[in-house]
């Protein structure tokens, strides 16, 4: 994170100075009351400048303001003219790196100032703050975010909902309500301000939405609160008139804000349904035959509507222009911040019926991007003890949420919730079926395939996360089972592997490395194709790249999982942390003799083994992990030097562990699976900001030295692990350097920034080239795919079986059954 | 194709109104008349119910028989010995037939047969638009429509369309991306129109120019200056109904609005004369498509240019199409995108990045499917142009090194299948060729009923190119259409159990016209 370009904590002389804009047409007692909350407002009198706009009231209004807030510098504006016209009057008459604007029927909290200020001053990005505002008592909600519809209203989900703790996290927004927001004063200016041809309502939309056009973040900060007593201006003015207003100005946003092609689309069935909409409301019969045709105003609203429109269109045709023009971002970019943009509104049957009818006709929900239904499912799991594969898969779900539905299931249980997402157990058969068939995008990890056959032949969209390449796991994991079923263990998840490589419609991998390795099995699968490589397509689209990454939020130490906790382990003790399981592609043997020699010079070294046993039972215990205890009992090394913890840490804790460590250690044999392998253990202890030795030979080993994040040794090299663990625990300064450029380097693998490649594919999800072929309806198109060998046919016939009588974990515990048993048939 | 004594003898007429017209000139055997009448007048809903189980030939609409001249059913029933023809509507006035979008008028004669193909009539249009909308349909798919004066009386009780089946019609008909362009313009026009034109002062609802301080509720307006507020209404009401038969039209239709752009452009200059209001301002404030009327693009393997194996041939093709079209190339295995431009391939000045939008009719010179898969899903014809081939030369090149599925006449087969199984026609060198190709397409399941049915030659599925003046292929890029077995066809399905006899059998719809 950047620096604070203003530390807002500061003494008051370091503060910028703030400029506050009210409106006031009659409306002088709410005004002097607004005014007299800014007295209890966290900032200094002297960089808070208080300026009110009369818009010519004619009610003596100005003068009872100055008389009763001295403080505030009030200014005539002449004319009314709305409250766009008059806040940019107001502006005007502003000294202030920041604006900020409230309602004349609202107040401030005392935090209002400072906590705006200081989301604006921490990043240049944010072009708006869009402050919290709850009714007058602060009880229930009146705005925490903007949604907009496709017909250009501008809505607030939330208002009238309770504050009950819901809204507490910054977020990007579409549009601040114009009750309470600020910008800095320069780019306000710089932006043209509030339109004026909205006189009031929409102006606040159409300003946040030209803001995210240009590229700036309209930012949620929920510290920096007002109370608003809603409406007391339009209720002296007939609902007719705000209806007016508002069917009009949303015309206005749309025409200049939407692109050529979504305001193509939306434009003319947003017209009629202005017409249908004031005609539903206020219907009434015309006599063909008088003159005269008493019409309710309400009716009148988006036929007048449209004639302003008219009116404005040469400005607005320059207006739209220029706005296009200097557009930063597209509207697919923008579209997830309208939130639920097909919302009627109007729950009257005709206008209903009309309103559905346009959005089919004119394919609005597609065109205006309804978040998809994203199933995420994992094979293990979901408990407060989540290995690798459910972390990535919670983080997934973690991360598509904020912009769709989703779903994340395990296919092994679940003992997780979450706020943002829903959390499902899917072992049985029609939990499986059931949320398969609820959502657009199914992204799974495993054996989904085997348990939901179904989904080959289907049209969802397919996300393989291929980032552990099983198959090669295979050849060392399935060793002790002999050739015979070695090699049927091998060849069935290769099975496993091709057919969702056969059936994906994108696949995930874990680095660049493991990406070349994939495209040579897509090449033998038949996947890379024209239709996947050929114009308008590509093979990045089709196999992305998405490393493991790191929680976003940097590790917090609620106790020692170490340190104390763990008898033999002094406080000051140097600790050297292997930091995971324990499985045969991994050399903990070496690095036993290694802490052994290192403990004849060094009686404070230890090392520690977090996790011996794999939370998913699933997973066979490992001959590696025997044979290292058994190396460090025979050495004398055990609870003495070695500690090893024989269950696992959960998830949530393992930060107590990390950051009781000195170094974080992975030591391999060379192997064809530490070649592709993504070790997310080493995340972990860059999360941990740990120095890291581990062994060359995968993708991070590799970089270790050169990157400064600790040091690479050769596999199976006894002294050269002993010389690099000696030299980052002992030699003075050498750890903080590289702790230093491990916390820069682990910014990249932050789950935000991994997880780019696939929320980008669920922002605009589109079959794969070749897929989208085979699923071409009606067209007799005889579709080639590659012929399954007889012997995976077979076995998708036994898949089936145990599916019907067992269900999912049936199908995965036969599965596994199976690999176990080609294994102990050796033994 | 028949005589016109043979014409009148063949078919058999359901004449549908309010009252039988006096007389009609035609042999009165074979006309059946049913009232479709509702409280006097003409009912879509009873029209429709009429025709479900109908067997007549044609059908003739009549809303104004009193102004029908004695021999108009004789007459109009003529104008079917052209096998093009499947709706004539009686107009009034002098002069020669003229082909229309649609035309309204005192009666409307129309092929049962061609109306059932395209999904009969809509109960969107049953209170204005109906046979309108039909002759709309049969237009894109591919029939002619014609408007035949000199048949009827008196024109002054002619129903005209009104504005909201105007705009309905447009929705129901046009393919989305001219009506997204056309629509926003006519709506904004239509409501301010009248408004303005009787001085509507439309600011009364306006803080800003009228700042209020009243509670009344209502406000008089000129009842005649609401027509354009109403009709938009009016036309949103019809949404609901549109929706479904706006699917079914677009999936029906042979020919882009490009095909029949001049009748269209007739019908959207007349509803613009019904509107009035500040067109050319809308116009011009709504992204517009422009470019020539007609675009095809060549699918081939390689750069043109290089002048190898198929490129030769491909730059003759383009240079005979430039005469009559925009050309563009793709080269798949190049992944290059070229302009035909005073007679030379060129970078196409916009990058030729939309290529999967721009064209309205594609010509394959290989088995490129696989290559350009949107093509599979797009509703563009497809031309196969197999006069080059064999192609294994092609095949190998293109799909060596990037995939190890299958042997290459694996690959082959099935990429040709493929192709061919969405390809709406195909050429081919010579008369053997065509006969393998015929073979061909039956294992493909291609010479189907609705194929035979359209010309039982096949000659509108596979045909011989004559290589010298390319004619078959400029022809058909001229007016490109789907096969009749590739888009969605209604009433097809056994028609001998509508028609019965042998001479019905006669009857069935013919061969058109290449």
């Amino acid at each position: 994170m950047s620096e604070p370009m203003i530390d807002v904590a500061g003494t008051a002389a370091d503060l910028p100075l703030v400029s506050v804009v009210l409106v006031n047409f009659r409306g002088a007692g709410d005004t002097i009351a607004c005014l007299r909350h800014f007295d209890e407002v966290d900032w200094p009198e002297d960089r808070l400048q208080l300026i009110v706009v009369d818009n010519d009231s004619g009610d003596g209004s100005d003068e009872a303001i100055r008389a009763a807030a001295p403080r505030a510098e009030v200014y005539q504006s002449g004319s009314n003219l709305g409250f766009a016209g008059g806040c940019n009057f107001g502006v005007a008459q502003a000294r202030g790196e920041y604006v900020g604007f409230i309602n004349n029927d609202a107040r401030p909290h005392p935090q209002w100032v400072r906590a705006a200020v200081r989301a604006m001053s921490q990043d240049p990005g944010v072009g708006c703050v869009a402050s919290k505002v709850l009714d007058w008592e602060g009880r229930s909600v009146d705005y925490v975010d903007g949604s907009l519809t496709w017909y250009g209203m501008g809505y607030k989900r939330e208002a009238e909902w309770p504050d009950n703790g819901s809204y507490e996290a910054p977020k990007n927004v579409l549009f601040g309500t114009g009750a309470a927001m600020f910008v800095p004063t320069a780019l306000f200016r710089e932006v043209g301000g509030f339109d004026e041809r909205y006189f009031m309502f929409y102006e606040d939309v159409d300003l946040g939405w030209r803001l995210n056009i240009l590229g700036y973040d309209v930012r949620y900060v929920p510290d920096s609160i007002a109370y608003h007593r809603h409406h007391v201006t339009m209720k002296k003015f007939g609902n007719f008139r705000e209806t007016y207003l508002l069917e009009r100005n949303a015309l206005l946003s749309m025409y200049k804000n939407l692109g050529d092609d979504l305001l193509a689309a939306s434009f003319g069935a947003a017209l009629t349904l202005a017409v249908r909409r004031s005609l539903s409301r206020a219907p009434f019969d015309g006599d063909a035959g008088a003159d005269l045709t008493s019409v309710p105003k309400m009716a009148l609203t988006g036929p007048y509507a449209i004639d302003y429109f008219l009116e404005q269109l040469p400005g607005l045709v320059d207006s739209r222009a220029e706005l296009q023009r200097l557009r930063k971002r597209t509207d697919r970019e923008i579209l997830p911040l309208f939130r639920e943009a097909i919302e009627p509104a109007y729950p009257i049957p005709a206008y209903l019926e009309t309103h559905d009818a346009l959005v089919d006709i004119f394919d609005l929900a597609a065109r205006f991007h309804e978040p998809s239904k994203v199933l995420v499912v994992t094979g293990e799991p979901l408990s407060d003890r989540m290995a690798g594969p459910a972390i990535r898969a919670w983080e997934m779900a973690a991360a598509l949420s904020g912009a769709h539905q989703v779903h994340l299931a395990s296919m092994f249980g679940v003992s997780s919730s979450s706020d943002a997402f829903k959390v499902v157990s899917v072992a049985g058969q029609d939990a499986l079926r059931r949320e398969t068939e609820w959502a657009d995008i199914v992204i799974f990890q495993g054996f989904l395939l085997e348990a939901a056959p179904w989904l080959i032949e289907s049209e969802k969209l397919i996300v393989a996360d291929i980032y552990d390449p099983m198959h090669l796991e295979q050849l060392e994991q399935a060793r002790d089972r002999g050739e015979k079923k070695r090699h049927e263990a091998v060849s069935d998840v290769t099975d496993v592997l091709n057919r969702q490589i056969a059936r994906a419609d994108v696949m995930l991998c874990a680095s660049e490395k493991q990406r070349q390795f994939w495209l040579g099995e897509l090449a033998s699968q038949g996947r890379i194709n024209m239709g996947t490589s050929g114009p308008g397509r590509s093979l990045e689209e089709l196999l992305r790249v998405v490393p493991f990454g790191l929680e976003d939020s940097a590790p917090v130490q609620r106790s020692h999982g170490i340190r104390g906790t763990i008898p033999g382990v002094g406080a000051s003790d140097r600790i050297i942390l292997w930091g995971g399981g324990v499985y045969n592609w991994f050399d903990p043997l070496t690095l036993i003799r290694a802490v052994g020699r290192l403990a004849e010079r060094h009686d404070d070294v230890r090392l520690v083994f977090m996790g011996m046993k794999h939370p998913n039972p699933g997973v066979p215990d490992q001959r590696i992990a025997w044979e290292a205890r058994e190396l460090s009992d025979r050495l004398g090394l055990t609870d003495r030097v070695v500690f090893f913890n024989s269950g696992w840490v959960p998830y949530r804790d393992r930060a107590n562990f990390l950051l009781d460590a000195d170094v974080g250690v992975s030591t391999h044999f060379e192997h064809v699976e530490t070649a592709y392998s993504f070790r997310t253990r080493i995340l972990d202890y860059l999360w941990a900001g740990l120095p890291i030795v581990a062994t060359t030979g995968d993708s991070f080993g590799n970089i270790l030295t050169a990157e400064g994040l600790g040091v690479g040794v050769p596999p199976e090299d006894v002294a050269a692990l002993e010389q690099a663990l000696e030299e980052t625990l002992y030699s003075p300064g050498v750890a903080d350097g590289m702790r230093e450029r491990v916390r820069e380097y682990a910014e990249e693998f932050r789950w935000a920034n991994v997880l780019r490649p696939l929320l980008e594919f669920c922002d605009n999800p589109r079959p794969a080239g070749d897929i989208e072929l085979r699923h071409h309806p009606d067209r007799n198109l005889v579709v080639h795919r590659s012929r399954l060998p007889l012997s995976v046919r077979r076995d998708l016939g036994l898949v089936v079986e145990y599916f019907q009588s067992g269900g999912v974990r049936l199908v995965y515990k036969r599965a596994m059954n199976r690999l176990q048993r080609l294994r102990s048939e050796k033994q | 194709m028949a005589g016109v004594d043979d014409i009148e003898l063949l078919q058999s007429v359901l004449i549908l109104g309010v009252e039988r017209p006096a007389t009609t000139g035609f042999a009165e055997d074979r006309v059946v008349f049913t009232s479709v009448a509702v409280k006097g007048e003409v009912s879509g809903l009873e029209i429709r119910r009429a025709l479900e189980f109908s067997q007549a030939d044609l059908i003739a609409i009549v809303r104004s028989p009193q102004d029908l001249d004695p021999r108009w059913l004789r007459d109009a029933v003529r104008r079917f010995a052209d096998p093009r023809v499947a709706a004539v509507t009686l107009v009034a006035g002098d002069g020669s037939d003229r082909r229309v979008l649609l035309a309204e008028g005192a009666a409307t004669v129309m092929s049962l047969a061609a109306l059932r193909e395209v999904g009969g009539l809509w109960w969107t249009f049953d209170d204005g638009g109906l046979e309108q909308d039909a002759q709309w349909r049969l237009n894109a798919r591919g029939w002619d429509v014609l408007a035949v004066s000199g048949l009827v009386r008196d024109a002054s009780r002619t129903r005209r369309l009104g504005l909201a089946v105007r705009l309905a019609l447009l929705v129901n008909n046009l393919e989305a991306a001219n009506l997204e362009r056309v629509l926003p313009a006519m709506v904004v026009a239509a409501v301010t129109a009248p408004l303005r034109e009787h001085d509507v002062p439309t600011r009364v609802l306006d803080l800003q120019r009228s700042p209020g301080g009243d509670d009344v509720g209502t406000v008089a307006v000129p009842t005649v200056a609401l027509s354009g507020v109403e009709a938009v209404n009016g036309f949103a009401a019809l949404l609901p109904r549109a929706r479904d038969s706006r699917a079914v039209t677009q999936e029906t239709r042979r020919l882009s609005d490009r095909m029949i752009a001049p009748l269209i452009h007739e019908f959207i200059e007349e509803t613009w004369a019904s509107i009035g209001g500040a067109r050319s301002l809308l116009e011009d404030a709504f992204p517009e498509s422009s470019g020539p009327p007609n675009r095809v693009l060549l699918a081939t393997a390689a750069d043109p240019r290089d002048g190898q194996g198929i490129g030769t041939w491909v730059t003759t093709v383009a240079r005979r199409l430039a005469d009559d079209a925009h050309v563009r190339c793709v080269a798949v295995r190049d992944n290059l995108v070229l302009e035909l431009r005073a007679g030379d391939w060129r970078e196409p000045v916009d990058g030729g990045d939309d290529v999967a939008c721009w064209p309205d009719a594609i010509v394959f010179e290989g088995v490129y499917l696989r290559s350009l898969p949107w093509t599979a899903a797009a509703g563009v014809p497809i031309l196969v142009d197999c006069t080059h081939w064999p192609y294994e030369e092609d095949l190998a090149n293109e799909y060596s090194g990037l995939t190890m599925m299958v042997d290459d006449h694996g690959v082959h087969a099935h990429l040709l299948n493929e192709t061919l199984s969405r390809a709406d026609f195909t050429l081919v060198a010579d008369t053997a060729g065509r006969d393998r190709m015929l073979g061909l397409m039956a294992g493909l399941k291609r010479l189907n009923a609705l194929v035979y049915d359209e010309d039982h030659s096949l000659h509108n599925l596979v045909d011989v190119l004559d290589l010298t003046t390319l004619d078959q292929l400029v022809s058909w890029c001229r007016t490109p259409r789907r096969a009749v077995d590739l888009v969605r066809s209604f009433g097809r399905s056994a028609p001998e159990e509508h028609l019965g006899s042998g001479l019905a059998r006669a009857l069935r719809p013919r061969g058109r016209k290449r």
